[in-house]
C-alpha cells in the first residue's frame, strides 16, 4: 500500500484531465510474473491493495484509476466491475510495457490484447448463459462483438452450420471458427506477444460436417468406406441409412434415380457433389444447391441402367450369356486343336453362326456413362463435314480419323485447362487449394501445347471442308512441327514429376483431394482421372505418326503430298 | 510409389506387337463392333458389368508406342492388369510377348502383375485353313505353344479371340478384371458374388 512511483509529472490540464493510476489488486496479482517490472516501466503512480475498494473515491477527483486483476473473478472483481471501473489483467499491462504504448482506454475488463482488432459475430448458440460466457471472453480479449453479421465482422462463431449468418460468412470468405477458439485463446491468455489468429489456432476452425450426422446410399462399399473416414476428419459422424440421428443423406447420384423410401423433412437430402463440394470449400455446402432430385420415373424405365427392373433383366441376360459362354468354351476352348473342331458336333461354322448372333451381343452390358471423349468443350464444329453422294477415299477417311482425334485431343488439353488449371488458379472460397509452384509444376506446359494443337486442328479442318486426295497433310503438320518441338520435351521429360504432385497433393491437402473428386465426375472428363487427362500429350505424338504412316500407305506415289507427308513423319518422330 | 485410389477402379493395359490386333480389340469392346472404323483407340473409361457390381476399367492402348520405351513406361505406370496380344497368325509376335512384353512389365509392374495371353485374328485362323493356304498356316501360333507359355509365366488366363466378330472380346476384358480382382482379396467376395452362378 505505498506509492513506489510518485515523480509522476504535473498535470497538464489542456491535455490530460486525469492522471492514470493504477492500482494491483490482491498479493496474488502483485506476484504475476514480470509485472512490478512492468509497472515501473510503465512510470505510472501505482499502488497496491487487497480488494481496491480503497481508491475507488478519490478514483472521481484526482486520478483515473486502472484497477489490475489477476483473476476475473470474485468478489472484490464484480463488485468494481459493477461501478464500471478500469479493470485491466496483467498481461495487457506486461504488452505495453514491452510496446512502449501507453494503456489502452478500455470501458470494459481488459485481460489480454489476443482479439484486438477482431470483430466477431456469433450464430447458433442456444443457451444463454453459455453466450454470455462467450461475449465476456471475447470482450476481456479486446475483441469485439456484432450482433448482426457484417462485410466488417472479421470472425463468426458459430455452433451450427445452417442459418443466414454462416452462409454469409462462407459466402464472404469470412472465418467461420469454433467456440472452443475462444475458450483456447482464453487459456493462452498469459501469453501477451500472442494473437488470437496465430496460425496455430486455426485447427479451431469449424469443420465442413460441424455436427453432421451423415448417412449414404448408392456407392460401392469400399467407396463408403473412404467417404465415412473423410467424414469423421472433416467433422462429422456417419450412420447407416435411416438412422434417427442422421441429418444429411449423401446420394451418389450417378446410381440412385429413387428414393426407395420418404424420409422426413428434416434430413437434407444430397448428391454426392455436395460432400466433396464442402471438403474443397472448407466448409458446409449449400444444401440447396445440391438437392437431390428423382428422376422422371417414365424415362428412367427405358434409359438408365441403375434401376432394379433393368438391372434385374440385364442380370439375366448376363447370366445367359455367361451360360452361353460356358458351353461355348467347353467346345470352342482354344485348348483343342482347331482341327478337330471340325469334326466335332459343334462344327466352327455353326459357332461363328453364333457368335455374329444379334441377341447376344457379347458387350452389351458395358454401359459407357459418358462419351470418352469430350466434344462439346470446343466451339468449332468437330465433326468432319461428310458431304453426300461423293465416294469417300482411303485416304481422306484417315484425313478423317486424324482430325476427328485432333479435336478430340484438343478438346482433353482444353478440358485440363478450364475444369482443372483455371480454377486452381483463381481465388477459392477458403484459400488456395495447392501452392502455386504446384500448379506451375503440374500445369507448366499444357497452355503451349494446346495453343499449337488448336491451330494444327484449325488448318486441319479447314483442309477437311473442302477435300481432294492432292490437298497437302503433310505440310499441315510440318507447319505445325517446329511449335511442337517446343512444347512436348519439357512435358513429356517431366512428366513423371508431374505425377507425382498431382498425387502428393492429392494426399497432402483434403480439399485438392475433393476437387479432384469434384472435377473427375464432370462430364467433360469422362471419369478420367486428372491423371489419366495428363498423360495424353505423352500418347498423343505416337497416334499421330500411327495415323501419318497410314496416310503415307493411302497416298498416290504421284501425288506431292507424298514427300510432305514422309517428312511430317520424320518430324514428329524427332519430337518424341 | 503413388497412393493408388481405394475404389473398384481397374487400370488395363493391352501390349503387345505394332499390328498384331491391339486397338481393333479395344476399340471393338469399347465400340461394340463399330471399332475397325478407327485406327486409333484413345484412353477411356468405361462401367463394365460383372452382374452383381459394376467395375469401372480404365483402358489404355500403347499402340504407336512400339518403338519408345520411356512412353510405355508412362502408360504402364500404376496399371492394375495387363492384356498381352500376340497374332494368331504371326508366330514371332507369340515370340515377341514371351521376350520382350511379358519380361518388360514385370519388371515395370513387378512378378505378380496379373495379366492374360490373348490370341488375336482368331477369324484368320479359319481362314488359312479353310483355304488351305499351308504355307501361311504354318506359321499359325498353336494352342500348345500358348498353353506352355501361359503356364510358365503363369498368366491368369488365355483367349484366342476375334475384334472382327466381336468373338471372346468381352471375355478378354472379364478375364483381365478377375486377374485383377484375384489379387485384390478385399475386393475379390465383393465382386464376384453371383459370377459364377
Amino acid at each position: 500500500m505505498s506509492v513506489i512511483n510518485s515523480d509522476s509529472n504535473v498535470k497538464d490540464i489542456n491535455q490530460t484531465a486525469l492522471e492514470t493510476r493504477i492500482c494491483v489488486v490482491s498479493d496474488d496479482t502483485a506476484n504475476y510474473d514480470g509485472l512490478n517490472q512492468a509497472l515501473q516501466e510503465l512510470e505510472c503512480t501505482v499502488v497496491y491493495s487487497t480488494n481496491g475498494l480503497e481508491y475507488i473515491d478519490d478514483a472521481a477527483d484526482k486520478y483515473d484509476t486502472v484497477f489490475v486483476f489477476n483473476n476475473f473473478e470474485g468478489r472484490d472483481y464484480d463488485c468494481l466491475h459493477k461501478m464500471d471501473h478500469r479493470i485491466m489483467g496483467p498481461p495487457v499491462i506486461l504488452k505495453c510495457a514491452n510496446s512502449k504504448e501507453p494503456l489502452p482506454y478500455n470501458t470494459r475488463p481488459l485481460y489480454c490484447t489476443l482479439m484486438s482488432q477482431l470483430i466477431i459475430c456469433f450464430t447458433g448458440f442456444r443457451n444463454k448463459a453459455e453466450i454470455t460466457r462467450l461475449v465476456n471472453l471475447v470482450h476481456h480479449m479486446g475483441g469485439s462483438i456484432r450482433k448482426d453479421f457484417s462485410t466488417r465482422v472479421t470472425h463468426l462463431v458459430a455452433n451450427t452450420t445452417n442459418g443466414n449468418k454462416y452462409r454469409t460468412a462462407v459466402s464472404l470468405g469470412t472465418p467461420v471458427m469454433t467456440e472452443q477458439w475462444v475458450h483456447q485463446a482464453w487459456s493462452t491468455r498469459h501469453d501477451s506477444t500472442g494473437s488470437a489468429i496465430d496460425e496455430d489456432m486455426m485447427q479451431y476452425k469449424m469443420m465442413p460436417f460441424f455436427c453432421c450426422c451423415l448417412s449414404f446410399m448408392g456407392f460401392s462399399d469400399e467407396e463408403q468406406k473412404h467417404m465415412e473416414e473423410v467424414t469423421q476428419m472433416q467433422g462429422g459422424s456417419s450412420a447407416p441409412v435411416g438412422d434417427k440421428s442422421c441429418t444429411h443423406l449423401v446420394i451418389d447420384d450417378v446410381t440412385v434415380k429413387d428414393l426407395p423410401f420418404e424420409c422426413n423433412g428434416k434430413i437434407h437430402i444430397v448428391k454426392s457433389e455436395w460432400f466433396w463440394g464442402s471438403i474443397q470449400m472448407a466448409a458446409c455446402a449449400d444444401e440447396t444447391m445440391y438437392r437431390f432430385t428423382k428422376v422422371d420415373s417414365s424415362d428412367h424405365k427405358t434409359s438408365t441402367p441403375g434401376t432394379p427392373v433393368a438391372r434385374s433383366r440385364k442380370r439375366r441376360r448376363l447370366r445367359e450369356s455367361i451360360a452361353a459362354l460356358s458351353k461355348e468354351s467347353e467346345h470352342e476352348s482354344p485348348h483343342v486343336p482347331p482341327r478337330k473342331r471340325r469334326s466335332s458336333d459343334m462344327g466352327m461354322l455353326s459357332m461363328s453362326g453364333s457368335f455374329l448372333d444379334a441377341s447376344h451381343t457379347p458387350d452389351s452390358s458395358i454401359t459407357l456413362r459418358t462419351a470418352c471423349t469430350p466434344q462439346s468443350v470446343d466451339t468449332a464444329p468437330t465433326t468432319p463435314p461428310a458431304p453426300p453422294k461423293r465416294i469417300i477415299s482411303k485416304r481422306e477417311h484417315i484425313a478423317m480419323e486424324l482430325l476427328q482425334t485432333e479435336s478430340n485431343y484438343v478438346g482433353i488439353l482444353h478440358t485440363i485447362i478450364k475444369v482443372f488449371k483455371e480454377p486452381l488458379e483463381q481465388n477459392q472460397t477458403g484459400g488456395p487449394l495447392i501452392p502455386a509452384e504446384d500448379i506451375k509444376t503440374i500445369f507448366g506446359s499444357i497452355p503451349i501445347i494446346y495453343e499449337v494443337h488448336m491451330k494444327l486442328k484449325e488448318d486441319l479442318s479447314e483442309l477437311l471442308a473442302d477435300y481432294s486426295d492432292d490437298k497437302s497433310i503433310g505440310e499441315i503438320i510440318l507447319r505445325h512441327s517446329s511449335g511442337m518441338m517446343k512444347a512436348y520435351p519439357q512435358f513429356v521429360n517431366y512428366f513423371e514429376m508431374t505425377k507425382e504432385t498431382v498425387n502428393k497433393c492429392d494426399k497432402q491437402f483434403p480439399r485438392f483431394h475433393a476437387f479432384l473428386k469434384i472435377c473427375q465426375s464432370k462430364p467433360e472428363c469422362g471419369r478420367q482421372t486428372l491423371c489419366e487427362l495428363l498423360i495424353r500429350p505423352v500418347q498423343r505424338l505416337p497416334s499421330m505418326i500411327l495415323l501419318l504412316q497410314d496416310l503415307l500407305k493411302r497416298t498416290d506415289s504421284s501425288s506431292p503430298d507424298l514427300e510432305q507427308v514422309e517428312k511430317s513423319i520424320t518430324a514428329v518422330k524427332e519430337v518424341t | 510409389m503413388a497412393a493408388r485410389s481405394p475404389f473398384a477402379r481397374c487400370k488395363i493395359v493391352v501390349v503387345g506387337d505394332q499390328f498384331c490386333g491391339k486397338t481393333l480389340l479395344l476399340n471393338s469392346f469399347v465400340n461394340k463392333g463399330k471399332g475397325h472404323e478407327f485406327a486409333i483407340f484413345e484412353s477411356c473409361v468405361v462401367d463394365f458389368d460383372l452382374g452383381s457390381s459394376t467395375i469401372t476399367l480404365s483402358l489404355h492402348d500403347i499402340s504407336g508406342q512400339e518403338d519408345y520405351e520411356s512412353m510405355r513406361n508412362l502408360t504402364y505406370a500404376d496399371a492394375d492388369a495387363f492384356v498381352v496380344c500376340y497374332d494368331v497368325s504371326k508366330r514371332e509376335t507369340l515370340k515377341n510377348a514371351e521376350f520382350k512384353w511379358l519380361p518388360e512389365i514385370r519388371s515395370k509392374c513387378g512378378e505378380d502383375i496379373p495379366f492374360i495371353l490373348v490370341g488375336c485374328k482368331a477369324d484368320l485362323r479359319q481362314i488359312l485353313h479353310n483355304n488351305d493356304l499351308h504355307k501361311k498356316a504354318l506359321d499359325l501360333v498353336s494352342i500348345k505353344e500358348v498353353e506352355r507359355l501361359a503356364a510358365r509365366f503363369g498368366a491368369y488366363a488365355f483367349f484366342e479371340c476375334s475384334a472382327k466378330y466381336g468373338r471372346n472380346v468381352r471375355q478378354v476384358f472379364e478375364a483381365s478384371t478377375k486377374a485383377w480382382l484375384d489379387t485384390r482379396e478385399d475386393l475379390y467376395a465383393y465382386f464376384t458374388e453371383g459370377l459364377y452362378c
